[in-house]
């Protein structure tokens, strides 16, 4: 390479860098003027656009567009050497000599040449072409610079766009959290119908998943999965309140309120204790453990006689019990104490006894239709009926267990212990039964208590707690004043006492918007007509109150022991039934147990205590 | 790509030498007459070596005719004053056909009878006093170097040189020559008043009975062979663009026309202005040692090759706007290298 072409390639370089600058300067400028207004928009209407993205791409695009310039309005190689002579001050002679050189043959063009290759060997092409930095270059800083300035412009939002998008996030945030709130229920539900195999129950959670994905109302996703979970809730119900569980809680119940043995230690007295106690697997041990003690007995063939006699006993003994167990008196007290005659008394206990269903319906509709005149009283009588059915199912057990137990004690004093053991085994076998069946009653109920956790759960964080109340000025907190409750806070003790919300799922404090709410106050309209009354023993009742007052003192009709045992039964119904809240449930059993077990005491220290 | 040279060809750098010793030495003869006016005789020079015919403007007084015959002193050529009068005839200067007899044979025929045209250096002095049949009367000569009479064509021995001279003020009885005939002048070079100093020396020559010799350095042949060692001298493509862009820049309404040029300009170059400027920056390239030519050679000899190729129209004459003016302006806003991009 000759020294013309060195210095006019290193001229052409330095053309191009210098280009390259001056139009990257324009470029960055205009760029920079329109990431301002860009910016300006911005913050006048508070969008939310990646500014900062925006400059990397707005000095991208500048240096790409300024490469992409230079590049077609590139300085060509006679232009370089043209400038190289303007900035030496040659009078042409590179870029004349350049040109000539292989053009033409002409001595005189190559004196031209030659005359350039002297000229051209003094000089270098950097000193006289230096890299400036252009003009352009400075007004783009200045432009960036007052686009740096500009981000201390504040938010303006004239279309208020920042209140709508805080409103969109809520509403997105509040319905996340509620899907994510119904996860759990639906996943419970899910368990639940896989375990049952429940074809409607299966229909519910397809329709709960459903609902969850294409509503996008949180209140709505929140109500229909309440109102699913109640559906749920309710067909778990309905199988736990069945007739053959209530009648497993029936003979649970009566085991519970029978009278131990007279020898509560012994092998039968055991037993007696364990079916007391609902622990029907234990009460199969011993029955299995009485089985394997006649079998011995028969295999050693050394019967000792006071022993066999002594197992006969209590054979006899828990099957007496058993039977009387079974007995249903307290049906002929209800029944009598609803109103209805002797006459009736007795079709009805004739139609239990006889398992005559379709006659205890039709005795059943029969005192309904002659109680029409009171409401109550016909609901009654209806709830009585199915409690008698169901006192007579678990009586009906229960005497077929007594019946086993005699037969088993008849064939031992036969000296048949085979056939005692068999009687024993199939005594047994009822046991096993109750237990499998008790063991499905615990199921259903479990599911229940997981979808209760799962609704709590779900439940939880609804509704803004309320502000905390301050102290009621009146009673200053106590609840009381002049001995009485507080008048202002109605003896809660804080103030403002009826602040309480409505529209959240969790009870208590839950405040949230009330569809039906109005924050008019309310017109009323009285209107002044005769209306129906019920008919009552001093005639027709116009108004009903109830109102305080002193106890009411009188003989009792019931024999405490009973009265007692009943009232311990109707709390093991309440515990089992009512969905008494968990946190107290341990409570209120060891207060029954605590009074069941102190009145056992008295039934066995002293009869029953006559009136 | 082959070599390039470094050493330039002797005998062009010893012709170049010579071309440049020649010129010093012609103008250090008329020198010897002419103060001042470096200019004038540095235009003169350059139309003699390029071929080219030169008008001089400048009111009386000024040397004009001097200086033309004091290049004539220092150059060995054949020179002819012609005086222009309004009554001077064409063939006052081309030449007529006359009716000789032969003594001898007694018979009577026509003979050419040439005019002081027929000289290879010619003064027109006061050229625009003749009437514009008599100007026309040079057209053929000044372009084609031939004489036509009757039918015959003469042509002039070279090298042919026209030199010219006109009174800008009297216009009276005076008739402006056509933009043809003025087309036909390389330059048209604007004789100043003299310096304070140039005025002393003058003087001091004039009136003390010194009487300059000039001695004849230069012949015709010599002439024409700088002529021809002008012509080869090499010009880039885009100095030759400059030159094109200027001519093409004074037509009004042009691509390259400015806004005085749209103004003021009736009627711009044709490419003998062109060509004029090429012509004449290869002569100042030369003597600046130079085997190409530059950017300013073409800028030097802008004004004088086109100043009067360029027409001016009435508006630019109510506001006396001149030639030069307008030329300044092209000058200086046409560049050198067009804009890339």
């Amino acid at each position: 390479m000759s020294i013309i072409e060195q210095q006019v390639r290193v001229a052409q370089r330095r053309l191009w860098l210098n280009r390259w600058l001056h139009l990257w300067g324009w470029w960055l400028a205009g760029a920079a003027v329109a990431w301002l207004l860009v910016w300006i928009n911005v913050r006048l209407f508070a969008l939310r656009w990646p500014m900062g993205w925006g400059a990397v791409a707005g000095v991208a695009v500048s240096l790409i567009g300024s490469m992409v310039c230079m590049i077609i309005a590139r300085d060509s190689r006679d232009r370089a050497a043209a400038a190289l002579d303007e900035a030496a001050g040659l009078k042409e002679r590179i870029s004349t000599g350049l040109h000539v050189w292989n053009n033409s043959d002409d001595p005189f063009a190559q004196a031209v040449v030659a005359d350039a290759q002297r000229a051209v060997a003094g000089i270098t092409a950097r000193a006289f072409i230096p890299i400036r930095l252009p003009r352009s270059l400075s007004v783009s800083a200045i432009c960036v610079l007052v686009g740096v300035l500009s981000l201390l412009l504040p938010e303006f939002d004239l279309l208020k766009k920042r209140e709508t998008r805080a409103n969109d996030a809520a509403k997105l945030a509040e319905l996340n959290k509620v899907r994510s709130a119904v996860a759990k229920p639906i996943s419970t539900v899910q368990k639940i119908a896989e375990k049952t195999e429940d074809p409607n129950l299966a229909k519910e959670l397809k329709a709960l998943e459903e609902a969850a994905k294409r509503e996008t109302d949180p209140s709505i996703i929140r109500r229909e999965t309440a109102k699913r979970l109640d559906k749920v809730e309710d067909a778990l119900k309905a199988r736990a309140e069945s007739e053959k569980f209530q009648a497993l809680s029936e003979t649970k119940k009566r085991f519970k309120q029978m009278p131990s043995m007279d020898d509560p230690k012994g092998q039968l007295g055991q037993l007696l204790e364990s079916l007391k106690k609902g622990d029907f697997k234990q009460a199969q041990e011993q029955i299995k453990k009485a089985q394997e003690q006649l079998a011995k007995n028969a295999r050693d063939g050394k019967t000792d006689p006071e022993k066999a006699a002594e197992m006969e006993k209590q054979l006899k003994e828990l099957a007496e019990k058993i039977q009387k167990a079974a007995e249903d008196k307290q049906s002929e007290r209800d029944l009598k104490n609803a109103g209805a005659s002797e006459a009736d008394v007795k079709r009805v206990l004739d139609a239990l006894a006889k398992q005559d269903k379709e006659q205890l319906e039709k005795l059943a509709k029969e005192l309904s239709e002659r109680m029409k005149n009171n409401p109550q009283m016909k609901e009654q009588m209806e709830k009585l009926i199915n409690k008698m059915q169901t006192r007579q199912d678990a009586g009906k057990q229960m005497k077929e267990m007594a019946d086993k137990m005699a037969e088993a004690c008849k064939n031992a004093q036969q000296g048949d212990t085979q056939a005692a053991q068999d009687a024993l085994g199939q005594a047994g076998q009822m046991l096993n039964d109750m237990e499998k069946m008790e063991q499905n009653l615990n199921d259903v109920e479990s599911q229940l208590s997981e979808l209760s956790d799962a609704r709590e759960e779900m439940n939880e964080g609804d509704g803004e707690p309320k502000e905390e109340q301050s102290e009621c000025e009146a009673c200053k907190g106590k609840g009381q004043k002049d001995g009485g409750e507080c008048g202002k806070c109605n003896g809660t003790g804080k103030n403002g006492g009826k602040g309480g919300g409505k529209g959240g799922l969790k009870h208590g404090h839950g405040k949230g918007s009330d569809p039906f709410e109005t924050t008019d106050e309310m017109k009323v309209d009285y209107v002044n007509r005769r209306e129906k009354s019920q008919q009552g023993s001093g005639g027709s009742v116009i108004g009903q109150e109830y109102i305080k007052s002193g106890q009411l003192k009188k003989a009792s009709q019931t024999e405490l022991y009973d009265a007692a045992l009943a009232a311990e039964a109707e709390a093991t119904d309440s515990l089992d039934k009512e969905r008494i809240p968990r946190a107290y449930r341990r409570a209120v059993r060891s207060y029954f147990d605590r009074f069941g077990e102190q009145t056992k005491e008295a039934g066995t220290t002293s009869q029953p205590a006559g009136k | 790509m082959a070599t390039p040279p470094t050493q330039v060809d002797p005998a062009i750098q010893k012709a170049t030498d010579e071309f440049r010793a020649k010129f010093k030495l012609v103008r250090d003869e008329i020198g010897k007459a002419i103060v001042g006016h470096h200019e004038i005789v540095n235009g003169v020079l350059t139309c003699l070596f390029t071929g080219g015919h030169a008008l001089l403007e400048g009111v009386p007084g000024l040397g004009k005719t001097y200086l033309i015959r004091s290049l004539a002193e220092a150059l060995k050529l054949n020179f002819s004053r012609i005086q222009f009068t309004p009554d001077l005839m064409p063939a006052d200067i081309l030449g007529t056909n006359i009716i000789t007899e032969n003594p001898e044979t007694g018979r009577r025929g026509f003979q050419f009878q040439k005019g002081p045209l027929f000289s290879q250096m010619v003064l027109a002095d006061e050229v625009n006093r003749a009437t514009p049949k008599t100007q026309s009367a040079l057209l053929e000569a000044m372009q084609e170097k031939t004489i036509t009479v009757s039918g015959a064509r003469y042509t002039l021995e070279a090298p042919f040189f026209v030199m010219a001279t006109q009174n800008p003020i009297e216009q009276e009885g005076t008739y402006p020559l056509p933009e043809a005939q003025l087309d036909r002048f390389f330059f048209k070079l604007v004789v100043q008043y003299s310096s304070r100093e140039e005025i002393a020396t003058i003087l001091e020559r004039t009136t003390t009975g010194h009487k300059p010799e000039i001695k004849p350095v230069m012949s015709g042949e010599q002439i024409v062979g700088a002529q021809k060692l002008v012509q080869r001298v090499v010009v880039a493509p885009h100095v030759q663009d400059y030159a094109i862009r200027l001519t093409l820049a004074t037509h009004p309404q042009g691509p390259f026309a400015t806004e005085q040029t749209n103004k003021y300009v009736r009627w711009g170059s044709s490419p003998r202005g062109a060509q004029a400027i090429s012509l004449a920056a290869k002569v100042q390239a030369l003597l600046d040692g130079r085997y190409n030519v530059s950017f300013d050679d073409i800028r030097k000899v802008y004004l004088p090759a086109l100043r009067h190729r360029v027409l001016l129209n009435f508006e630019a004459q109510a506001e006396g706007m001149e030639a030069d003016k307008v030329l300044a302006d092209i000058l200086e806003k046409t560049p050198t290298a067009e804009k890339a991009g």
